[in-house]
């Protein structure tokens, strides 16, 4: 297990061995480092998926990119610590689950994710991120206090949340992939054009669907405080179970929204019978 | 479907106290706010298919509840609102699931509910004891005096959510969900889940935690010494966790802004 810090005054491809300290290309269980040296060169899309790497990170004020869209780097890694301000593009192939950890200032493309064959955590306290295929399992979106809302994180057609939790804290998350678990909200705003996740607790910020999706419900969700915005769905739709508590709002349209099971406690205690 | 008010007249549940006709199911019963003698006598109501109200409501200001320990008030109900001074003691008999609603300013005993159909609880003000089968448990935040809910042994809560008040839980739950309040997980009984976005969570308990998220407010694990097992827990940081050497966990504890922030130099 060595570590190998990037070092190329060019910009080479990863699977370059001299462009690594002691020249020689990480191995499985290595640590590579792409440092905030002035000098270096961006790290260039390479196949490199039978790696298997400890760690890969680019240090705080590092300011190479990694990959591209169109060749991004093919590597795997248990952790992926995202603090420089470039462009970083990874197409996982860790064979276990693994963590793509962001706090960077880059508010646009901090972090693309283009393939992932695991599940894994997706952990954005800053930076945008695109996770536009593959498998993730779970999502959490904090926040930076002075950067509050600078978060982008855009989950891309065909992408999976798959039988995970997002937990978003706060920014702004556009969505529109696949969720097959529980998003729970404290804070930030959500807008959702994929699919519904089984259950939303919302105990702060603004859920927005839009869909024209007919066959869109949600079951068993909970709201505690916060807003769900319903007015951005174009079709009729049910929904079969929702409780609404007398901390949070609803707004939705009567003509498109029919609840079938929904308890909205707060107007429950507030019934005329017993007024 | 009719509105049927009791009169007041005795202490018997009989067709002369809601005025010639015993409620009957798919019916509304109101205890009125200037009842004065609580039903008392004839409280089954359970026989042959059993009566099913459409609501059963004590009206905000009643100073009579229903029945007592062991004399308990048998009749089922699809909504029933506790909102009077007096404790109402229930045991639901009807086929379907109850959905409760509590608001009382009575913080000794507010509702007793027992039976074995499930049971949707709100409570906004109030002291509650549920011995029932199943129940989902919901307490909401009020000025004066709070929601508190004691869940007895042999009560299975799938789902507890929390926005305010005390849940003192001694049954097994699937899930909760907190936003607001303390939730005391008692001794013997655990929890599959915990989600916390804000409160407090006593987990007093050597049932094992198989999962938590702790992204707001505090899960505490030494309040009392006893041996517990977490197998897997993610806290938003350092702070939103609290435990000693009593607890083993299985994995390490992953603390989310540790692992963003990560030092890499």
């Amino acid at each position: 297990m060595a570590i190998r810090t990037w070092d190329s005054a060019t910009a080479v491809a990863a699977s370059t061995a001299a462009a690594w300290t002691a020249d020689t290309t990480p191995i499985t269980a290595d640590t590579a480092i792409i440092p905030s040296t002035s000098g270096l060169g961006d790290v260039l899309g390479a196949s490199m998926g039978t790696v298997d790497l400890a760690s890969f990170s680019t240090a705080q004020g590092c300011r190479l990119n990694v990959g591209t869209s169109a060749s991004p780097l093919i590597i795997g890694s248990s952790k992926f610590l995202i603090r420089g301000s470039g462009s970083v593009y990874i197409q996982n192939d860790s064979v276990g689950a693994e963590v793509f950890a962001v706090n960077s200032p880059n508010m646009d493309t901090a972090l693309t994710i283009t393939g992932n064959t695991t599940a894994s955590r997706v952990n954005v306290a800053r930076g945008g991120v695109t996770i536009s295929a593959g498998d993730v399992g779970s999502i959490y979106a904090g926040v930076v206090p002075q950067l509050r809302n600078s978060i982008k994180l855009t989950v891309g057609s065909g992408a999976t949340v798959n039988g995970g939790t997002m937990h978003v804290l706060g920014g702004r998350i556009s969505f529109s992939g696949t969720v097959i678990g529980s998003v729970y909200m404290n804070g930030g705003t959500f807008t959702n054009y994929g699919s519904w996740p089984v259950t939303l607790y919302l105990a702060g910020g603004t859920y927005i669907v839009k869909t024209t999706d007919a066959a869109w419900t949600i079951v068993g969700s909970v709201l505690l405080a916060g807003t769900l915005d319903l007015r951005g769905i174009e079709v009729p739709v049910t929904i079969t179970e929702l409780f609404v508590g007398p901390n949070a709002r609803l707004l939705y349209d009567p003509a498109i929204v029919t609840f079938t099971k929904s308890y909205f406690v707060g107007n429950e205690f507030r019934n005329t019978l017993a007024a | 479907m009719a509105l049927r008010t009791w009169l007041s007249l005795s202490e018997t549940w009989n067709a002369a106290n809601f005025g010639g006709t015993l409620p009957v199911t798919g019916d509304i019963v109101i205890i009125p706010r200037n009842a004065r003698i609580a039903p008392m006598i004839g409280l089954d109501q359970s026989g042959g298919a059993g009566v099913v109200l459409l609501a059963l409501v004590w009206q905000r200001g009643c100073k009579v509840g229903a029945g007592g320990p062991g004399n308990l008030l048998k009749i089922g109900a699809t909504k029933l609102y506790a909102f009077g001074d007096a404790p109402v003691y229930h045991y639901n008999s009807g086929s379907l699931a109850t959905q409760t609603f509590v608001d009382s300013p009575n913080d000794q005993l507010a509702y007793w509910g027992s039976g074995n159909q499930s049971q949707f609880i709100a409570v906004r003000r109030g002291r509650v004891v549920l011995a029932r089968s199943h129940v989902w448990v919901h307490t909401h935040v009020a000025p004066g005096n709070p929601a508190v809910v004691r869940i007895e042994p042999g009560t299975a809560a799938s789902e507890l959510i929390m926005d305010g008040g005390t849940v003192q839980n001694y049954g097994n739950s699937f899930s909760a969900t907190m936003r607001a309040g303390t939730l005391e997980q008692m001794s013997g009984y655990g929890l599959s889940a915990l989600h916390m976005m804000g409160g407090l969570c006593y987990y007093d308990t050597t049932t094992a935690l198989t999962s938590g998220y702790i992204v707001g407010g505090v899960l505490n694990l030494s309040r009392v010494p006893m041996s517990r097992t977490v197998t897997a827990i993610e806290a938003a940081s350092r702070k939103n966790l609290i435990f000693d050497g009593s607890t083993t966990f299985t994995a390490a504890p992953v603390y989310l802004d540790e692992e963003a922030l990560e030092s890499v130099a």
